[in-house]
């Protein structure tokens, strides 16, 4: 089962479009990672998926096929907005009451406890919370719901090494007990790597890569090779990105067999950080699509 | 979940009913003081108009007093009108443009009910506060302005008075809330949604004042013959509750005069006016006759007739309602507006 799908997705506001052609799912049970540079429709995606806002093209759906948005998708989503924001002037106890009379149904007893382990105080009032307790309240409040997805919008901008820490061990302690599906956005990429196993690079509002982390890895290396041959290589494979020193030309490649590479060319692994990057510094290389080595061999999906 | 919309929202809510309390604790402590002239003007028998001799010796002090007791029934009026205004500014318009602004709205709007829900929650909460303000509100203004109707100074049924009952009051105040709402949905900024809510609601206020109360009074008149005084249809309003008018008129509301010629032709205002000029250019100085008796016969002679049309007493409470059902239905459809505008948000 999809937990997200969306086919050719757009927003436009006034004549800007802050998202375009996006399409792609995302399985049940992965903890996917959405990363893309400020302004680059992130939030706008993550919105639509919530049904906080309408698509101006496309569809969105979450779990297998119910509208994004509607009364069955909300009842299964739960979303952590980018600052957490929640009633500042609120007690915690009474933001936990408001949660609970929001929803059909809510833990209470699970996120008192789980409150209660971070030394978050139910008589304090939001607001004189510092900024991680209000990201790990706003994360206990969404868990407290038993959702199918946890979408969370850039959880950890605001958090510092240790609350990140213990902000994803939450999520992930979540994921192996509950079979949770995760949606985040972050901008801390190494962050990512360690937690999350899909991964999609939106990028100038258009996505660039929609695949499975392990696949995108084993897909792509740093072939480093004679300068006068990069060109025929990159006749051959798809290139990201690409440095040439005096005879030595540096090139991140994808393709299905690096292995065909040449004798001339030896292929390095490279970090999942360093993909990235290279795709961002590429916005109009053509959608990347990778959900498993099987359909590596077709490499090239166009969305 | 009454307890967090209260925490929410109470900061608004006190400073309402705050202003609420003063304007009433207001009109009782001066209404206490209207009433006690008009019981002792009352107990002497005392009448500009009507039955009652107008001759008894304290009468004219009385009815002096009386007057200056009433000097704050137009700072009472003003201040009722503004009530639904300050309802829109500050519980409507802030309701969901605090939340844009905060953030918060990604919060209330992601969880299990949907937003629809949420506003109607909250709306149901906020506007019934806000009737349950508004009815008592109406009666204590009514009561205030019981002896100035009585005597027959003013007339429950002018425009200052008759949106401002238990009745109106009310829908007017919940349409206000729900003006207020629908701005700052559309808006978005708290500042500037207070600010369009309290020009907005204040003209929807002043439009009721001046065109809607005398659109739905001149709805389904009665009509009589009857012959010209002055033609002032407000001072002949003034008098209809003690007994000036035909008898039908009495406590109603006077809502149109004109003649007619010959074979029921309906005559310009011109030409009323003219007639009129001919009848007490015509009217004879020596002799005694009674106006009404002299007027009726050169009507006759003449071929002409004289009509008066009004809301009988007894049709006060349907149009009250009538009016009530119309402001609400405003709302309503202001409500509509809101939720379709709602889903779409953002």
């Amino acid at each position: 089962m999809n937990v997200i799908e969306v086919a050719n997705l757009g927003k436009q506001y006034g004549k800007r479009w802050s998202l375009r052609n996006a399409s792609f799912s995302i399985d049940a049970g992965r903890v996917a990672a959405i990363v893309g540079p400020n302004g680059a429709g992130k939030t706008t995606l993550l919105k639509i998926v919530v049904g906080l806002i309408d698509p101006s093209e496309g569809s969105a759906t979450v779990m297998g096929g119910i509208k994004a948005g509607s009364d069955n998708a909300l009842d299964k989503v739960a979303f952590v907005a980018q600052d957490a924001p929640l009633y500042r002037y609120l007690k915690v106890s009474d933001t936990i009451a408001l949660a609970k009379n929001l929803n059909r149904s809510f833990d209470v007893m699970v996120t008192t406890q789980r409150l209660g382990k971070l030394g978050i105080g139910l008589d304090h009032r939001v607001g004189k919370l510092s900024g991680g307790q209000q990201s790990q309240l706003a994360l206990a409040l969404a868990l407290g719901r038993h959702p199918s997805l946890l979408i969370l919008d850039e959880p950890l901008a605001r958090l510092d090494p240790l609350a990140r820490r213990e902000f994803m061990s939450v999520v992930m302690a979540e994921v192996a007990n509950e079979g949770l599906s995760v949606v985040l956005s972050s901008h801390v990429v190494a962050e990512l790597e360690r937690v999350a196993d899909y991964l999609v690079v939106v990028n100038a509002g258009h996505i660039q890569v929609a695949s499975d982390i392990d696949v995108l890895l084993q897909s792509h290396c740093l072939a480093t090779g004679p300068a006068d041959e990069a060109g025929a290589i990159s006749q051959t494979f798809s290139v990201v990105g690409s440095s040439i020193t005096g005879r030595q030309a540096r090139l991140l490649v994808q393709a299905s067999e690096l292995g065909l590479l040449g004798r001339n060319w030896e292929c390095s692994s490279v970090t999942l950080e360093e993909i990235i990057l290279a795709y961002l510094e590429n916005p109009d290389d053509e959608p990347l699509v990778l959900d498993s080595l099987v359909e590596n061999v077709a490499a090239k999906v166009q969305l | 979940m009454l307890r967090v919309t209260w925490i929410q929202h109470r900061a608004s809510l006190l400073i309402m009913i705050a202003i609420f309390g003063l304007v009433a604790a207001f009109m009782i402590a001066t209404g206490l003081s209207v009433h006690g002239e008009y019981a002792k003007y009352l107990s002497n028998k005392c009448s500009y108009f009507g039955t009652f001799s107008f001759n008894q010796s304290e009468c004219p002090n009385l009815g002096t007093s009386l007057l200056h007791s009433l000097n704050n029934l137009t700072i009472v009026d003003i201040f009722m009108h503004v009530v639904p205004i300050l309802i829109a500014m500050f519980i409507g318009a802030p309701l969901v443009a605090r939340e844009v602004e905060s953030g918060t709205y990604q919060f209330a709007w992601t969880q299990g009910t949907p937003r629809s829900s949420w506003l109607t929650m909250k709306l149901l909460f906020l506007g019934v506060i806000v009737v349950v303000l508004a009815i008592p509100l109406g009666l204590i203004a009514s009561w205030y302005a019981q002896p100035v109707d009585a005597i027959g100074f003013a007339s429950h049924w002018q425009p200052g008075q008759f949106g401002v009952t238990a009745v109106t009051l009310p829908a007017l105040c919940l349409t206000g809330l729900l003006a207020g709402v629908l701005i700052g949905v559309l808006l978005k900024k708290i500042v500037s949604a207070i600010a369009t809510a309290g020009l907005v609601v204040g003209s929807l206020v002043v439009g009721i004042f001046a065109y809607l109360d005398n659109a739905i009074f001149s709805i389904h008149t009665t009509a009589t013959a009857w012959y010209p005084s002055d033609g002032n249809i407000g001072v002949v309003n003034r008098f209809a509750p003690v007994g000036i008018g035909p008898k039908g008129s009495w406590g109603g509301w006077l809502v149109n005069i004109w003649y007619e010629g010959q074979n029921g032709v309906h005559l310009s205002t011109a030409k009323g006016v003219q007639i009129l000029g001919r009848i007490f250019a015509s009217y004879p100085k020596t002799q005694q006759v009674e106006p009404p008796q002299y007027v009726s016969t050169w009507l006759a002679n003449h071929h002409y007739s004289f009509w008066i049309s009004y809301q009988p007493a007894n049709r006060y409470w349907m149009t009250q309602s009538f009016e009530a059902a119309i402001v609400l239905g405003v709302g309503f459809v202001l409500l509509k507006v809101t939720m379709k505008v709602i889903r779409r948000f953002v």
